[in-house]
């Protein structure tokens, strides 16, 4: 090895070492006593994942493991908090919940009085059975075994508070600390949830016991985003399920919607239909709902908001067909989770040109937008140029499709899955690749 | 019960995988790409698919170079849709701050470009041969030695000509 090879070797390991194990941050000056509880969980083929990245709560003045509201709070990373934690028990208990699996607690202040903890747990922990069914948002909550108040949830890119009234759980996530404190606000005044106190120097804070019932509007099913951008909102019955996305239907049948002479992003999770659209000439609206009661949420996300949003009109499916290949993109909404959880939005014209290109090569019509948004999300992640890769996700696409193996598909496979790939993201293949064509063209 | 069997071995066998490498990955993907706060979840996910498919990745003789890939692939691809460029992998006036020894070393880094440092890193810092970094990144092992000795080149440029 020459000097300078040393000097690499020497130089990596040692800012290597310099990545902190957990990143702290300091966009909390010190530790905060935050009542209240977090989650920020998703399911995916029976595997909790994580969206967001911190969760702080407090157990009540309890000691961990004797009741209180000590719940779920889990992260890949990050927590934002000042000063580094101390660990304090690798296997909490927590009531009505076993230990997670390789689960840390960190702990800000005295053990067994009140103090702010933050839970970590490993990704690929199967949180399943303790949490229930990930598409019921109840059953994802904690069973009221407290005075539960509010929560903060803090992430590199986001915020989020939620509070529960009469029952219902309603949360609001923004970009910025500023931004969460403009949610308060304008949840507070403009939804008239009721009243709220903004205290000391840390905004995201709302007092819930402050709160008084509002009105009985139903406005668990909004999405706004401030006209003024910056940050989003949303009210949900509950936490927003899952966050693999997919284009917005009715029944099987996939919708397009035009806002303002422009094509909205529409998409669905587990439960319910999406519509996001831009107003104002950057921000971003939207709308969610169960049964894409499409009127009515925009009427109410302007009698709330006082803004305008602009012509729209559902379209039928033959002008759905018409749009073109791009798919607009989500835009700063708070959706990065969406965004980046694996799965890639196709238009219309896109699926129809996977699902040919598909069903001429292998000889199966898949249609499901579902199953085209992770398999083209894959190839394009996993490197479909390489033949492994190519034959690896055939093997996978062709069982899956059939019920069983069937080697004799597999070339063609092979060669759909690059195709598709080459035509949805060109751009991630590494330099030559495409030019170098799919496997069956480079094999002797 | 032989399903459920040889399921709990997978699982017991990436578990170990996990154990051993998600740490030094995540580290290796931050110098590589520049966003330690990324990083971690680059290797979650390449770490998640590969459990999907951990009787053949498993069976490779790097699967952790896979998984570098991977993370490679889906951190590529998240800054192409942020549309962002890469962050500096070290802070330098943390590292400035606290006493980093060899600061131009770091900073000569970062001005490699990633397809160079990616090679760098897996080479110097996972410590893998230049066949296992070509396997890692799916290219030939000349393409390795050929990215490694321009990389070298520019750095030592960079560095005052040592070499």
């Amino acid at each position: 090895m020459t000097g300078l090879e040393e000097r690499v070797r020497v130089g990596l390991h040692d800012a290597a070492d310099r990545i902190p194990e957990r990143m702290i941050t300091s966009r909390f000056p010190e530790p905060r006593s935050v009542p209240g509880w977090i989650k920020a969980v998703a399911a995916a083929a029976g595997v909790l994942v994580v969206i967001g990245g911190v969760g702080l709560f407090r157990n009540g003045g309890g000691p961990v493991g004797t009741g209180g509201i000590v719940r779920l709070a889990l992260t890949q990373d990050v927590p934002a908090l000042g000063g580094v934690p101390e660990v304090v028990n690798s296997s909490v208990s927590t009531d009505g919940f076993d230990p997670l699996p390789d689960m840390t607690v960190w702990q800000w202040g005295d053990t067994g009085a009140p103090a702010t903890w933050l839970v970590e747990t490993r990704l690929d922990a199967d949180l399943t059975a303790l949490l229930g069914p990930s598409t019921e948002g109840e059953t994802l909550h904690p069973p009221a075994p407290g005075p539960v108040e509010t929560l903060v949830l803090a992430d590199v890119g986001w915020y989020a508070l939620s509070w529960q009234d009469s029952g219902t759980w309603h949360v609001a996530f923004g970009f910025d600390e500023t931004a969460v404190a403009e949610i308060a606000e304008r949840l507070l005044s403009g939804i008239r949830l009721g009243q709220a106190e903004l205290r000391g120097d840390l905004p995201v804070l709302i007092d819930p016991r402050r709160l008084i019932p509002g009105p009985p509007v139903e406005l668990s099913e909004l999405f706004y985003s401030s006209p003024a951008g910056g940050f989003s909102v949303a009210l949900f019955r509950g936490w927003p399920y899952g966050v693999e996305a997919s284009l917005a239907r009715i029944g099987d049948e996939v919708i397009r919607i035009m806002v303002n002479g422009e094509e909205a992003v529409t998409f669905s999770d587990e439960v319910n239909s999406w519509v996001m659209w831009t107003v104002d000439g950057g921000s971003t609206g939207a709308v969610e709902s169960s049964d894409l009661d499409i009127e009515t949420l925009i009427e109410v996300a302007e009698s709330v908001t006082s803004v305008s949003l602009g012509e729209w009109r559902v379209l039928t499916g033959i002008e759905s067909a018409d749009l073109s290949s791009t798919t607009p993109p989500l835009g700063d909404t708070g959706f990065a989770a969406l965004e980046d959880s694996g799965v890639v939005h196709l238009t219309i014209a896109q699926l129809r040109d996977v699902s040919e290109i598909w069903g001429l090569l292998v000889g199966v019509e898949v249609t499901d937008p579902d199953s085209w948004g992770r398999r083209v999300a894959d190839a394009c992640m996993l490197g479909v140029w390489n033949v492994d890769v190519a034959e690896l996700l055939a093997t996978e696409y062709v069982s899956q499709d059939l019920g069983r193996a069937d080697d004799t598909r597999l070339p063609a496979a092979t060669e759909a899955i690059w195709s598709i790939a080459a035509s949805i993201c060109p751009e991630a293949f590494p330099e030559g690749a495409l030019e170098a064509g799919p496997p069956s063209a480079r094999q002797p | 019960m032989i399903d459920d069997d040889r399921a709990a071995e997978t699982t017991a066998g990436f578990t170990s995988f996990y154990s051993e490498w998600r740490e030094p990955l995540r580290r290796a993907v931050a110098l590589a790409t520049g966003d330690v706060m990324t990083a971690g979840e680059a290797v979650d996910e390449a770490m998640t698919r590969a459990l999907a498919r951990w009787d053949r990745i498993g069976s490779y003789d790097t699967p952790a170079g896979w998984v570098y890939r991977v993370a490679l692939n889906w951190s590529r691809g998240l800054f192409r849709k942020r549309k962002r460029e890469l962050l500096t992998a070290i802070d330098a006036d943390g590292a400035r701050s606290d006493s980093l020894p060899d600061v131009d070393l770091i900073a000569a880094v970062e001005r490699l470009s990633i397809r160079h440092r990616a090679v760098v890193i897996a080479r110097f810092y996972v410590d893998w041969s230049t066949a296992e970094v070509a396997a890692a990144l799916d290219v030939a092992e000349g393409t390795v030695k050929s990215r490694l000795s321009r990389a070298l080149d520019q750095l030592a440029r960079d560095l005052g000509g040592e070499r």
